[in-house]
């Protein structure tokens, strides 16, 4: 650490404070542009990032693997060589699910009492608008690091990131890097390090079908009951992580027990959980279901892998009598859980920014959600999540406040000039 | 329980002119038999699957064949293209008795024609069988009706009763722009009695029928991501629902004197391969959740999750009852959040007497046409037979033996059209020939 990369990170943070009006300004923009996923079209979203970046000089390169989900890649080299740093957000949001229960309109991107409003607010465009202000941050002071900064800006992270992340780490070597800056909501207390993994699997179960007066035990509708019953056998199991992540997870029990939507669950950070999303089944109350398909999300968490959990499932299903014939089960997503040590620099420069900015050094997080980072961390590049604290993820009057959003700003501006270092001139 | 009846004899109540009109008849159904199968066929070769249910072709087609026979009719079409089809005579002379001829022109969807072996709408007749989709269900009792209500029209000088046809659309989703319009709406077609050709056995004389309840459950949840799955989330809830109402079907009938002996016939009397081993259903409820939805991805916990049970109850039992048996098993389990909802479309368990003179008269008749005593049964099903006795009027089901109504390949024996055609022209005869004061 050089006295003049202290100096820079000085000059970022001073920047992030006295351009506040304008970096919150551009939160509000990117809010206001519904990026719903499904059906995940990011296109106009996208096309007013790249104005944005291209203002300022930058010249960012559009990916659209699929059409209507458009991947934002721009670089920027540094004085000379060395560290590739990539800093990673997504674009895309969850879907409204119930526009009338929002107090406040879920795309206006109002300002109030120190929060900003909005569908995706706190997942995450907080966090990717924070590593794109971060972008533009750099540009404009002219900081003078050495290696390259690549920002990936994609299009496909809520239903998976086949489009998104997961596309460009096996098609564009240029994103891979040697270490990844993500800013998922976390919170400036937590250093997302490990997060659990995904096994999304479709079930379907099958009868013979026919008149309800007649058939009332093989139902399609009945052997999804079963199938859901076996599911929740597995609820609840335990991993076990490896002994460098125990004091963080505690730590992260500890944060999530305090929260409203944690208390009493926090053991769904080392255990498996299942959410039954979706359910669909028969065509009218008077005919035997013939067909029932359900989508169960499984997480789980790191000391199991996805291949043990779906094994032990089919082993419940038979358990449940579903033979072969009654149930069918397709993964749709399976996502190992993964993590990064918390003694790898990026994330020990992380931890220290984060307590230079905040005055609290962050616990090394494990997190229940899944993120981008998996990418690049099964691939052996080290990655690590701090972002704005999220409040009402997936449901209403979805917001972040703007301390946290200009916190992530300063923790990310501050660890890419660590990472990488400044020339002295 | 077997009918009383001498088929070698062929019992009549009819005498004098009505049993003259009578064995004219029956000659006269014999020497036109190609025809009035052809007729038969015509009616499948007119699709009306519901959904849709748009019956305006085969409505259209049925008048002007009556219209043939110097029979007028008239068409009443409450929901735009359910077009049902009436037609009475001896109206004026205001007779004591209203016989009427019920049956439905709507048939189950076909579901993909190329798996039939038969196209489903060709009304093809071979190996002495009427082909086609609702051919069972029932385009073959409703052309008996018809037939036969033509034929009574030519002696009905002679004939002491009103008679009418009822042809009607929207039996299969629930009957409510068909019979049940049509008697709430124009209460001048209220009968004394009723017969209907739904699919039963030409061996066979139904006498009533299970209640229905479908019931809707909704249950609640709050959206949050998936990830936090531990635990609250209503697709869940609803599957523990659907699992507690199950004990529904354990639930027992009280059965009323003069049904027992039916329903232990019932028990053992075989409709087809589906029916058999559910002689049970007719002392339970039977239980089937038909449609469930709820959540819109993956990964969010779901906000609602919906489902739709059918119920078939039993006697001793109505929808409403069953409705607060349900609520107070989920209110036990501490299931108070869950939404229950009663949809219009139910009824309670119904009959009408084996020992009525009506299914007495029926009886002998099937006995007399198909040559082998006829049982009286029950239906686990419903049919429209229900409007009628939810107003009194005794109503008897008597139609041929169906074959593939649930899939593929439904067909009709010739020999069962032949004889439910017989039985319905004679029933009425008999009954009119029994009841009517003249």
């Amino acid at each position: 650490m050089t006295s003049s990369s202290e100096m820079w990170k000085k000059k970022a943070w001073a920047e992030v404070d006295s351009g506040r009006e304008e970096w919150v300004g551009l939160l509000a923009e990117v809010i206001r542009r519904p990026s719903d996923n499904p059906p995940g079209d990011t296109t106009d979203l996208t096309a007013y990032v790249s104005q944005v970046l291209t203002g300022a000089g930058l010249k960012p390169t559009i990916y659209e693997p699929k059409a209507g989900n458009p991947n934002v890649v721009v670089a920027m080299e540094g004085c000379g060589p060395g560290r590739h740093v990539i800093l990673n957000g997504h674009l895309d949001v969850f879907p409204v699910e119930e526009p009338e229960a929002w107090t406040l309109p879920p795309y206006s991107g109002k300002v109030r009492d120190g929060r900003i409003y909005g569908r995706g607010a706190a997942d995450m465009k907080g966090g990717t608008t924070a590593l794109l202000a971060v972008t533009l941050l750099l540009k404009r002071l002219k900081v003078p690091f050495a290696g390259k900064v690549t920002l990936t800006l994609v299009s496909d992270e809520e239903t998976g990131g086949r489009w998104g992340a997961q596309w460009l780490v096996e098609n564009c070597p240029e994103v891979l890097g040697d270490a990844v800056l993500n800013a998922e909501p976390s919170s400036p207390q937590a250093l997302g390090v490990a997060e659990k993994g995904i096994c999304w699997l479709r079930v379907t179960t099958h009868s013979k079908g026919g008149h309800s007066g007649l058939s009332p035990l093989d139902n399609a509708i009945y052997k999804m009951d079963a199938a859901i019953q076996a599911g929740l056998k597995l609820r609840g199991k335990q991993g076990h992580a490896p002994a460098s992540l125990q004091a963080g997870l505690a730590k992260s029990k500890e944060l999530l027990e305090a929260m409203e939507h944690g208390k009493g669950n926090s053991w769904v950070l080392d255990s498996v959980t299942l959410n039954v999303g979706t359910i669909q089944g028969g065509c009218k109350a008077n005919v035997v279901p013939s067909l029932c398909t359900a989508e169960f999300d499984f997480r789980v968490p790191v000391g199991i892998t996805t291949d043990e959990l779906q094994a032990e499932f089919k082993r419940l299903l038979r358990e449940q009598g579903l033979g072969e014939a009654d149930v069918d089960v397709e993964p749709i997503l399976v996502s190992p859980p993964n993590h990064t040590e918390p003694d790898e620099p990026i994330i020990q420069m992380l931890a220290r920014n984060t307590e230079a900015v905040t005055g609290h050094r962050p616990h090394m997080h494990t997190s229940y959600g899944g993120s981008d980072c998996r990418f690049w961390r099964w691939r052996g590049i080290p990655a690590g999540i701090l972002g704005p604290g999220p409040h009402g993820i997936g449901a209403a009057d979805e917001y972040i406040t703007i301390e946290d959003y200009l916190t992530t700003m300063k923790v990310h501006a501050a660890t890419i000039i660590d990472y990488l270092g400044v020339s002295d001139q | 329980m077997t009918a009383k009846t001498d088929a070698s004899r062929g019992t009549t109540a009819a005498s004098g002119r009505l049993a003259q009109i009578r064995r004219e008849l029956l000659n006269e159904i014999e020497q036109r038999r190609d025809e009035f199968v052809e007729l038969c066929a015509e009616v499948v070769r007119r699709p009306t699957e519901n959904p849709p249910g748009d019956t305006r072709a085969l409505a259209d087609f049925v008048a002007g064949w009556l219209q043939k026979q110097g029979i007028s009719s008239q068409f009443v079409e409450p929901q735009p293209t359910m077009r049902s089809l009436l037609s009475t005579f001896n109206e004026e002379r205001a007779p004591s008795l209203h016989w009427m001829f019920n049956g439905h022109l709507d048939i189950f969807p076909a579901d993909d024609p190329s798996l039939w072996k038969i196209p489903p709408f060709e009304g093809r007749v071979t190996d002495g069988r009427i082909h086609g989709r609702g051919v069972a269900d029932m385009k073959a009792g409703t052309t008996a009706s018809i037939i036969a209500y033509s034929l009574l029209y030519r002696y009905r000088e002679a004939i002491p009763a009103r008679v009418s046809l009822m042809a009607v659309a929207d039996e299969e989703t629930g009957g409510i722009w068909g019979t049940s319009w049509i008697l709430q709406n124009k209460p001048e077609w209220l009968p004394d009695a009723c017969m209907i050709g739904e699919p039963c056995a030409p061996d066979a004389v139904r006498v009533g029928e299970k209640g229905i309840s479908w019931l809707k459950v909704t249950c609640h949840g709050r959206s949050y991501h998936g990830s936090l799955g531990m635990g609250q989330n209503c697709i869940l809830q609803l599957a523990e629902v659907l699992l507690l109402l199950r004990d529904v079907t354990k639930l027992r009938a009280t059965i009323p004197d003069d049904l027992k002996s039916v329903i232990e016939g019932a028990k053992s009397f075989n409709l087809n391969e589906d029916t058999r081993g559910r002689a049970s259903l007719f002392e339970h409820p039977s239980y089937n959740p038909g449609v469930i939805a709820g959540g819109i991805k993956c990964n969010i916990a779901p906000r609602e999750a919906m489902a739709e049970v059918d119920i078939r109850i039993p006697f001793g039992w109505t929808p409403e009852q069953i409705l607060s048996w349900t609520r107070q098993r989920l209110d036990e389990a501490g299931m108070k959040d869950v939404d229950l909802e009663l949809p219009p479309y139910r009824s309670a368990p119904n009959y009408t007497s084996p020992n009525h003179p009506l299914a007495q008269i029926i009886a002998r008749n099937a006995a007399e046409h198909y040559g082998k005593p006829a049982t009286f049964t029950m239906t686990t099903g419903a049919t429209d037979g229900r409007y009628f006795r939810q107003q009194g009027i005794p109503t008897i089901i008597y139609g041929p033996r169906p074959q593939g109504v649930a899939g593929l390949d439904e067909y009709v024996e010739i020999a069962d059209f032949m004889a439910v055609l017989k039985g319905h022209t004679c029933s009425a005869i008999d009954y009119i020939a029994q009841t009517a004061k003249g």
